[in-house]
């Protein structure tokens, strides 16, 4: 339950911290790559039509990145106003995959019998969970060990600083953009596998995965994977001990509490 | 000549949506994205007070109006302390929430079913206002007098320190003002007046539905704001038109509904990202006051 909105997390933490902004067409992004998978799966193979959805996603976000968030960086735009585009995106994408789809669901499936002989658990079930503890421990190694996880914490701690260090932000931006788009991608495509995925998804996933950011703290991806675990196992609680149906509403409150008790810690980097 | 008058309605309605706005997000610069909710909570205010305590025009906008004012007081109060993104994803998350309340508290709202048989409203001399040319004789005037308040807000020397806010909130509160009261109270003005724009929606179809008032409309009305020209005296009149006009345009082209429907988002999405890159004074840009 909390596997998609861990990966998701993943996005959004991996952009935020390199570009300064929440970013809403992550959605979009994760319902494109969810539709590409079930039309590649249909023609090749798991893995080859997981990573040209993850590819594929990964040059959208890239995309996007350069032709509208960068030039509004370069204008001056505060991160508010790219979080604005960045719904006139998700708007834009998740209409266009509507009109290409005539919102038919995306429900992939792979072979009978089950690949994984886990009781109680699908095949999709068990991928999102392998993908997203995969994700979280490699993002976390990536962050701590690697070249290009220092220079994207130096570039979220001080970007000016970082820049005048040697580092340059926008490379680092161009990575975090294309790799959150295939992270994005991916958990398009396992939750498609898992529920299935329809044109009006993508708001709900991008939501989950913001609310394990922000109650994280925008700290590391393991942060991240506890908050969306903590807060599946409160949605878990309130299905069985409350009511079924305010289990929604509760999280998007949770949100707001969230936001409202880190207000003064919530800060954005800017790059690109 | 009905057709024309359904379509003056609705641009009606959407001014008053798009000029409440304009006064929180384009002259305070508080970006909410929770409109919806209000409109929606006046909207099921004014369905219950006229079917469950059989109030007549105006109560029901009065008490619809008291309602989302209320609500706004609320929220505004905590909205105005949130900045920048947070404050956007702040008002989103609450935007939701309402949206669940009125999916999911069915003994009020009536759950996805909604509301039915909201009545049409009576005025003295005219009668019930049964067909849209008469009911454009309640929703003109109104959205008139709404676009007419906002504007005289935003002339006074309220709508000045709401400008000072937006632009330094630091300098404002060192020269004395409250500047989280000034937010909360416009973010209440604003909610009220999306509560008579709810009253319009409920009495106007005879029928509400919590779909009405999801995330995407609020957002579409933010956008609204801002390909019309945030915080300027006619950009809610050019974004309420865009938006209202657009499908109408559409619909020459001889396409099915769900696809207008898509192309309409489609393109309202392109605008508000070619506006925020290319034109971040919107459509009305240079008239923008206090400039």
């Amino acid at each position: 339950m909390a596997a998609g909105p861990i990966l998701i997390g993943l996005a959004v933490l991996w952009l935020h911290r390199a570009c300064g902004h929440l970013d809403v067409a992550i959605g979009a992004i994760a319902v494109m790559g969810a539709y590409l998978f079930a039309e590649l799966l249909a023609r090749t193979s798991f893995t080859m039509a997981l990573v040209g959805a993850a590819l594929a996603s990964g040059v959208v976000m890239l995309t996007i990145f350069v032709a509208v968030y960068s030039p509004l960086r370069r204008r001056g735009a505060g991160s508010s106003t790219v979080l604005l585009a960045s719904f006139g995106l998700y708007i834009c994408l998740s209409n266009l995959v509507s009109l290409c789809t005539q919102d038919v669901a995306a429900t992939p499936k792979l072979s009978e019998p089950p690949l994984f002989a886990v009781s109680g658990l699908t095949d999709g079930q068990v991928l999102l969970f392998s993908a997203a503890a995969a994700m979280t421990l490699l993002g976390e190694a990536v962050l701590r060990l690697t070249r290009t996880g220092l220079a994207l914490r130096a570039v979220a701690e001080n970007p000016d600083l970082a820049t005048a260090s040697g580092i340059s932000a926008r490379h680092v931006a161009v990575l975090a953009a294309l790799g959150a788009g295939a992270l994005a991608g991916i958990a398009g495509a396992l939750t498609a596998l898992d529920t299935g995925v329809v044109p009006s998804s993508g708001l709900g996933l991008m939501i989950a995965g913001a609310v394990a950011v922000i109650v994280a703290g925008l700290r590391s991806p393991l942060a991240v994977a506890g908050a969306a675990l903590a807060v599946a196992a409160l949605q878990q609680a309130t299905v069985i001990w409350l009511e079924p149906q305010i289990k929604d509403g509760l999280t998007y409150l949770l949100l707001f509490a969230a936001i409202y008790w880190y207000r003064h810690r919530l800060v954005g980097a800017t790059a690109g | 000549m009905d057709y024309l008058a359904h379509v003056l309605v609705l641009l009606s309605i959407q001014l008053i949506l798009v000029a409440s706005l304009n006064l929180v997000a384009g002259v305070t610069g508080m970006l909410s994205v929770a409109h919806a909710a209000f409109l929606g909570l006046g909207a099921y205010t004014a369905g219950l007070v006229t079917t469950r305590l059989g109030l007549a025009f105006p109560a029901d906008m009065a008490a619809s109006a008291l309602v989302a004012g209320i609500g706004g007081w609320v929220i505004g109060g905590w909205a105005s302390r949130l900045k920048s993104d947070y404050l956007v994803l702040g008002t989103f998350a609450i935007q939701i929430a309402v949206f669940e309340l009125f999916l999911n508290w069915t003994e009020v709202t009536g759950g996805a079913q909604g509301l039915r048989g909201v009545p049409r409203p009576e005025l003295p001399v005219i009668g019930a206002l049964n067909s849209p040319r008469q009911f454009l004789l309640l929703a003109a005037p109104v959205a008139i007098m709404a676009f007419w308040l906002c504007v005289r807000i935003s002339d006074s020397p309220f709508g000045r320190l709401l400008r000072l806010v937006r632009d330094d909130e630091v300098l404002a509160m060192t020269l004395g003002k409250n500047s989280l009261a000034a937010k909360r109270a416009v973010f209440a003005f604003a909610a009220a007046l999306a509560g008579v724009a709810g009253t319009l929606v409920a009495r106007y179809l005879g029928f509400i539905q919590p779909f009405e008032f999801d995330a995407l409309p609020s957002i579409l009305v933010l956008a609204a704001v801002i390909v019309g020209g945030a915080g300027t005296r006619f950009g809610p009149l050019a974004g309420a038109a865009l938006f209202v006009l657009l499908p109408e345009f559409l619909r020459q082209f001889g396409l099915p509904g769900p696809m207008i429907g898509n192309l309409r988002q489609i393109v309202f999405g392109a605008l508000l990202v070619l506006c925020l890159l290319w034109l971040p004074q919107g459509l009305a840009g240079k008239s923008r006051d206090g400039d």
